[in-house]
């Protein structure tokens, strides 16, 4: 297996302050980054996960450890050394006043120029190859202010490749996008772990997409610590649920995210007989009326493909009707009137 | 691009040239080129004029021009707002204290008293440091507070507050000691001789050529802090080699023509509108040149057209360039994008 382009041996964060007590966020945190890997750093809000990037790409000190950039100590490596090796796109906005895109990602190649010196035919070509691989090259031309949020995105994520890093930091690239937006950013950043081998690092509130797009994730639990690990292995073992699973929440493993834990009367199992993509989408509007699909004798369902479907119910109870709110509707009524609720509101409300 | 840059250098030409022809006597354009290139002129009263009387002031001209347009350019990156100036943020306020100070402080017994050279460069290093300390209060808010017009308004306070504190220095001076401070106030570039020319054309032209070694950093610094420390910029030190040269600038150019505004804030606007682009490495010069044009442009409005007997402050004129772009500015919506 290739040499770690990044690592945290022993890796203490936080933050020392004058005449006040260390505040330790992260205790002994041992990590590795492979060339060509993508990794997503996930966690709850104020884990930690900021610190441990910034500790990571050198912007703070750690409280103790060490963390290697390419074997080398972060700490012992010039700005502009680090610089070759390590390239980070930040969640805050940019204003630049009028530069093109292409302007921008030249930016990229600062740390190897002296500051007079001009653009060298590698220079050029680094620019060029950056703005391939992040698919901005018909933008080149374009002024920064007038690209959208996803384009501004990738001219960033450009400008970080034109540095040829190592190790590429990505802090919450996913924060400002819509979902289409989200998916093409994450297709480009799988396909450049590939063509440019470098250690891709993205925070991210996505749970979703850390779980279906990582090699790696690194999760920031409340704890002081850092489970590394396959996001199967870390969902699977349920790491992942342990650590964003609070008092109202669950890990629904099918849907990969943290759903509400049903915390009213839990409704009766039903067995979903349907096909394909009406099957799952009948199974969603049973859980979300707070049923559970599986084998049940004496609740069944059979849905219909159609726009909208048409789906019949069996059991105690029966009904039929068109559309998915209708069916969640009569559900919950059965759940209402089965609890025989003695808080029910359905009696206070009356 | 190269045609613009040889357009703006022509216009410095023109203008240089028409200030050295106009004034209370008009002399031929042929001569004044005579004169400047050293061939014969026609009359000896002419070459003196030209070349001991106007020469100096177009000079002067020319390089306070060029170094409040390069100050402004590099506050306005640094303080990543647009309205940044040495004149609106009161930097040049600053210098003029540092000078006051010393000028109407060294009365009487005064240690710098009759010292000739050694004081004037007591009163340029007092104006240098004025400067540098206005600076630094102002980065120093700046930085907390990201809102550039709350920093505007800051700047224009820390103006008053020097001006303010100027008033009642000379409240308590002798009246003979005033008249070497009245020219500070309002911007002159007249009155300058060659012995202090040399200090301004050493100081500024030193830090100017210097300061395109800023021009990199300071694009990279376009990005943000955290960005160009990213990029292997060492921002402490480009804070501090900014703010050291802004100093230079614009205190040497206060402490010998006094506060001209607003130079430094139009310039680098108009060197962007036409150049289409933020780039450090073309925004200096031009800026340079565009300043050199405003300062030029208005001493030949303020008196320098012999038209009139009378000669107003540079600062009246220069403020119907400045005023303008700050509200096109405001208005435009330019400051508030920059403040997100």
């Amino acid at each position: 297996m290739n040499a770690p382009a990044l690592r945290a041996v022993a890796l203490s964060a936080g933050y020392r302050r004058r005449r006040r007590p260390t505040t330790t966020v992260l205790r002994d945190v041992h990590l590795a980054a492979r060339p060509g890997e993508l990794i997503a750093l996930i966690g709850p809000n104020g884990a930690g996960k900021s610190t441990l990037l910034r500790t990571l790409v050198g912007a703070q000190p750690p409280l103790a450890g060490h963390v290697l950039l390419d074997g080398h100590d972060l700490a012992s490596l010039s700005p502009r050394q680090r610089a070759r090796r390590l390239a980070v796109t930040l969640t805050e906005p940019v204003d630049v006043g009028q530069m093109s895109a292409e302007e921008v990602v030249a930016l990229g190649r600062l740390p190897y120029r002296s500051w007079l010196g001009r653009a060298a035919d590698r220079d050029r070509a680094a620019v060029d190859r950056a703005l391939v691989d992040a698919g901005v090259e018909d933008l080149r031309n374009r002024p920064l202010t007038d690209l959208s949020d996803g384009e501004r995105q990738r001219v960033m994520v450009a400008r970080a490749l034109a540095q040829e890093p190592a190790v590429l930091v990505l802090d919450e690239p996913t924060a400002f996008l819509d979902v289409a937006r989200r998916i093409e950013l994450a297709a480009m950043l799988t396909r450049l772990t590939a063509t440019t081998g470098a250690a891709i690092i993205l925070s991210t509130h996505d749970l979703g997409f850390a779980l279906r797009r990582a090699d790696q994730v690194w999760l920031v639990g409340d704890d002081a610590t850092v489970t590394a690990g396959a996001p199967e292995d870390l969902a699977h073992g349920h790491a992942v649920a342990r650590v964003f699973a609070g008092e109202n929440m669950s890990f629904d493993d099918a849907a990969a995210t943290v759903v509400v834990a049903d915390h009213t009367v839990p409704g009766a199992t039903v067995r979903v007989d349907a096909d394909g993509r009406t099957r799952q989408w009948a199974e969603h509007a049973v859980r979300r009326a707070g049923w559970s699909p599986g084998s049940s004798a004496e609740h069944v369902l059979r849905v219909e493909d159609g726009t909208p479907c048409r789906w019949r119910a069996e059991g105690p109870v029966r009904a039929d009707g068109v559309g998915f709110g209708s069916l969640v509707t009569h559900l919950r009524d059965q759940t209402a009137t089965a609890a025989l609720q003695p808080h029910g509101n359905a009696g206070a409300a009356q | 691009m190269s045609g613009l840059f040889a357009l703006l250098v022509a216009l410095v030409a023109v203008a240089s040239v028409v200030l050295l022809a106009q004034g209370s006597i008009a002399i031929p354009i042929g001569e004044v080129l005579r004169a400047l290139t050293g061939q014969g002129t026609e009359s000896d009263l002419s070459r003196t004029i030209v070349l001991d009387a106007r020469l100096p002031k177009v000079v002067t001209g020319l390089l306070a021009g060029a170094a409040l347009a390069v100050g402004g350019a590099q506050m306005q990156t640094l303080f990543r707002n647009p309205l940044a100036d040495p004149f609106v943020l009161g930097v040049s306020s600053g210098a003029v204290l540092g000078a006051a100070v010393v000028i109407l402080g060294t009365s009487g017994v005064g240690w710098l008293a009759g010292l000739g050279v050694v004081s004037q460069l007591g009163v340029t290093g007092a104006a240098v440091a004025g400067a540098a300390g206005v600076l630094l209060i102002a980065l120093g808010i700046a930085r907390r507070v990201g809102d550039p017009v709350v920093v505007l308004v800051v700047g224009v306070m820390l103006g008053y507050l020097a001006g303010a504190l100027v008033d009642m220095l000379v409240y308590y001076t002798d009246p003979d000691r005033l008249q070497a401070l009245a020219g500070f106030t309002r911007g002159s570039v007249r009155n300058v001789t060659w012995d202090e020319l040399g200090v301004i054309a050493a100081s500024c032209g030193v830090v100017l050529v210097l300061s395109v070694f800023l021009a990199q950093p300071l694009n990279a610094l376009l990005l943000g802090e955290r960005y160009a420390g990213s990029l292997g910029v060492n921002v402490r030190r480009v804070h501090f080699l900014c703010l050291a040269s802004v100093a230079v600038l614009s205190g040497i150019t206060t402490a010998y023509c006094g506060a001209i505004g607003f130079v430094g804030l139009a310039a680098p606007h108009l060197a962007r509108g036409l150049l289409r682009t933020s780039d450090h490495r073309l925004v200096l010069p031009a800026s340079a040149l565009i300043g050199s044009i405003i300062v030029l442009v208005a001493e030949y409005v303020a008196g320098g057209n012999g038209l009139t007997a009378t000669s107003l402050p540079l600062n009246s004129v220069t403020a119907f360039v400045g005023a303008p772009v700050i509200l096109w500015v405001l208005l435009s919506g330019r400051a508030k994008r920059s403040a997100r």
